[in-house]
């Protein structure tokens, strides 16, 4: 009986062991990482260029003279003779569409035609990308090109599980020179060219996102508000507050008063250049006034009520609060087509209002998002020019991230592309609609209800926006991963609390403060200011 | 004693008296040596800078530096305590509620209502971690948790924000816990109760031995052997602590990090932006050494108290 029972109890524990270990890690990662790029994702889903028909916008003229679009051009220096390469690429979606097989079918083709070459598309989810490049760059999996976030490249490089592309840029980089210019080599890491940014905003200024019907009800103009800091919004909050009391002013924040949208945060914040990257000088912005005044702001408005009670561990993103209903406003990056794209999603007309007064341009804003060749591509050459390919593509773009025309989109009289009739997202087959992770959404058509002007638009919004001193600049970690790892658990601990206002400042700011110092944050600075001094010289 | 006969008749006697048995222990032997002993070779991994293009083996060896990261602050301790304190309050409990329910269980004469109490404590252990996350959430959410809006309100007590409160979560973790787990542990029992001979009570009944008595003189003895295994295999598993509970329960809420943090939830952590192999092999080797010595100390206190029921 003793043997039965522990035989029993062994099979039991194992089966417990294992469904425990599954249910556990795998879905915490993803629900972590969904939340934190979500932000990413409300502001970059909807919208891309015009190409042929409504090319009126100025920076992105249409490659290899594609003006009707149907027209095929042959990429340059293709062999047609030799056996077509296939290339791997990865590609992020929000989730796995009914006529993707089709559309691969369409890009295959073109590519085909145009370059020589085959393509296995790999989907991910903004959620999974980092726990399955991780697993495909470890298994050597076949894989040629995949998009990398910026916060995954020190642990990347590291490893070694990127390319250098410097040399394939200087030699091939048709597209990515012609659309990327200066900044063609912006994502670079200890000297080596990792990928190329997509193409969206430069910069990523936070805002709040807010009602628009509760605004004009209220008689609040909101345009005198924006860019004079977190404090000044106290005013709007308390007349809607007063206004309706059991309303939710401002939904999930995230880290998005804390990260660090005022200065250059360096790649992971633990010591930063102040004021919008124009010092030079690396400090410690957990103790800077600044970032108590933020602390201290938001713990007046908790107190208030006008920040949710849960909003240090909500996990529901902002969008999905407000179409929820009952909210006012929440804060997110914004860009010059946020406000169409989060109304479409949230059902109620927004406004987005930038919190501080200047947007930045930086190492990671601009390279947030980056395509990059993989260290088991078996020619990095072929996935290079893909790549290339790929960036100066309309049909390409459009096919990622719209499907086929006439099938799941089809051209209005304005030139914007929309539904054909009677479809709707969900039955439509294919709608990606993730302009922000494709090679260049730029060139693509752009999605009814967008403005003509919209590339325009940000065009200008970029170049309003001023160069952090440091930009081009990377940290280089490796020598630093103790610390950085200790770091990062001291942050996760206090971060969300402090600028959620659900912690007293007074308090737990020190406690922070010390922790960091605790965990060796001054090594990381001097060695950052050491870095920067060399690479400021250049 | 064998040693007047020769190798291969020895090898064949050896064969021809076990090996049917060995044969049948093979498909295990295999699962066991390619899952968890050619991984072990892994291991190396910890004292190393990995990179993929050198591989495990090729990689420059660093020493322990891959294990400074873990020593860095106070963190180890807090995250070892916490592991060790957690687990077993938790075993502890599990033990106790489960033998308590499971002889309750035994006792109910209708088959019927049995199985149904049965089911009804097994039900939570089925659940995902995540939906029970949920569960608690609803009861302690500061905005609409049920907790705050109804028991509180009805008291007249100001609401509390309990995903900031550190001093309510070992209470709710360990509540939890056995609310969600207990209802393994009294399957296990039942079926050990089940296997004790009836005659035993019967024998005490006629020499006059109360309910208390039975259960203290037959039932508790009779289910050692299983109780000392379970306990063991939990022990062993100490520092493989529930990542769903200590994670998803709280909310991953930062300003609870002190009483929620165990090793598992800070590797992941300190892991899951960096990426880094050699330290989260580094903090993998650190979980077996601690388990494997717990396992052993474990043992041997068994050994001492009754040397027939230790594993070894």
């Amino acid at each position: 009986m003793r043997t039965k029972n522990s035989v029993m109890a062994m099979v039991l524990i194992l089966v417990m062991l294992l469904s425990a270990a599954c249910s556990g890690t795998g879905s915490s990662g993803s629900q972590k990482n969904a939340e934190g790029a979500d932000t990413m994702v409300q502001g970059d889903t909807k919208g891309t260029a015009p190409d042929g028909g409504a090319n009126a916008e100025g920076n992105a003229s249409v490659s290899q003279g594609e003006a009707d679009g149907s027209q095929t051009n042959t990429y340059p220096c293709v062999n047609f003779d030799e056996e077509p390469y296939t290339v791997h690429m990865m590609y992020m979606l929000a989730n796995e569409e009914k006529d993707t097989a089709k559309v691969l079918e369409k890009i295959n083709e073109l590519a085909l035609k145009e370059l020589n070459m085959k393509v296995e598309l790999i989907p991910t989810t903004i959620a999974d990308i980092q726990q399955q490049s991780q697993l495909m760059l470890t298994g050597g999996e076949p894989l040629d090109l995949l998009p990398v976030m910026s916060s995954s490249v020190s642990g990347f490089m590291d490893s070694e599980f990127l390319l250098d592309m410097s040399e394939y840029i200087d030699k091939e980089g048709y597209n990515t020179r012609k659309y990327w210019g200066d900044y063609a080599k912006i994502a670079s890491y200890n000297g080596i060219v990792y990928g190329v940014p997509m193409q969206k905003e430069y910069a990523t200024p936070v805002g709040f996102m807010m009602r628009r019907d509760i605004l004009n009800e209220l008689g609040i103009d909101i345009v005198q508000y924006e860019g004079k800091g977190l404090a000044a919004f106290e005013e709007v909050f308390e007349k809607v507050h007063e206004k309706y009391p059991d309303m939710t002013v401002i939904g999930p924040i995230g880290d998005l008063f804390g990260k660090n949208y005022t200065v250059d945060s360096l790649s992971d914040g633990f010591g930063v250049l102040m004021n919008y990257g124009q010092d030079t000088t690396v400090v410690n912005y957990y103790e800077s006034q600044e970032f108590a005044d933020i602390c201290k702001t938001a713990r007046s408005w908790y107190e208030k009520g006008y920040i949710m009670k849960d909003a240090a561990t909500a996990t529901m993103t902002g969008t999905e609060t407000m179409k929820a209903g009952n909210l006012f406003c929440f804060p997110q990056c914004i860009n010059p087509k946020s406000r169409y794209a989060v109304g479409g999603q949230c059902g109620y007309e927004m406004v987005d209002v930038a919190i501080w007064e200047e947007r930045m341009i930086s190492t990671d804003t601009i390279a947030s998002l980056t395509y990059s060749i993989a260290q088991q591509s078996q020619d990095p050459e072929k996935a290079f020019a893909f790549l290339d390919w790929a960036i100066g593509s309309a049909q390409f773009n459009n096919l990622l991230i719209w499907g086929i025309e006439g099938e799941h989109y089809v051209i209005g009289e304005d030139g914007t592309a929309k539904f054909p009739e009677g479809k709707d997202a969900l039955s439509a087959g294919y709608h990606r609609d993730y302009g922000f992770a494709s090679p260049n959404q730029m060139i693509a058509e752009l999605w009814d209800g967008f403005p003509a002007n919209t590339w325009e638009k940000f065009k200008a919004f970029n170049d309003g926006s001023i160069n952090s001193k440091a930009l081009g600049f990377r940290f280089d970690a490796s020598e630093f991963s103790t610390e950085i790892a200790a770091l990062t658990s001291v942050q996760s601990e206090y971060l969300r609390a402090l600028t959620s206002g659900s912690v007293d400042p007074e308090k737990e700011l020190a406690n922070f403060n010390a922790k960091l110092k605790e965990a060796d944050i001054d090594t990381v600075i001097s060695a950052k200011q050491k870095q920067l001094d060399v690479w400021l010289q250049k | 004693m064998k040693s007047n006969k020769s190798f291969p008749v020895r090898f064949r006697i050896f064969i021809h008296r076990w090996g049917a048995a060995y044969l049948l222990a093979l498909p295990g032997l295999v699962y066991f040596f390619i899952n968890k002993y050619i991984p072990m070779a892994g291991i190396v991994v910890a004292f190393k800078k990995y990179t993929v293009k050198k591989g495990i083996f090729g990689s420059d060896w660093i020493g322990l530096k891959n294990f400074e990261f873990l020593f860095k602050s106070e963190d180890a301790f807090i995250i070892t305590r916490n592991t060790i304190l957690y687990n077993l309050i938790f075993i502890l409990l599990n033990m106790v509620i489960g033998i308590g329910l499971a002889i309750i269980i035994s006792d109910i004469t209708s088959k019927f209502a049995r199985k149904i109490y049965q089911s009804a404590v097994l039900l939570p252990f089925l659940m995902s971690i995540i939906i029970a996350s949920y569960i608690v959430y609803a009861l302690f959410s500061a905005d609409t948790g049920m907790v705050n809006n109804s028991i509180l309100k009805a008291f007249g007590k100001e609401p509390v924000s309990w995903y900031q409160t550190k001093a309510a979560w070992p209470w709710i973790l360990t509540i939890t816990n056995v609310w969600k787990s207990v209802g393994y542990s009294v399957l296990i029992y039942i079926a050990g109760i089940a296997g004790i001979d009836k005659t035993y009570y019967e024998a005490a009944k006629l020499d006059g031995a109360g309910r208390w008595q039975q259960i203290r003189r037959i039932t508790v003895p009779c289910l050692m052997p299983t109780i000392i295994t379970l306990t063991l295999m939990n022990i062993g598993r100490i520092f493989y602590s529930d990542f769903g509970l200590f994670y998803q329960v709280p909310m991953d809420s930062g300003m609870l990090y002190s009483v929620t943090n165990v090793i598992d939830t800070y590797v992941y952590r300190a892991l899951i932006s960096a990426g880094n192999i050699g330290m989260s092999a580094a903090a993998g080797f650190y979980q077996s050494i601690v388990g494997f010595i717990l396992v052993l100390a474990a043992n041997g206190v068994v050994r001492r108290v009754s040397k027939e029921n230790a594993m070894f």
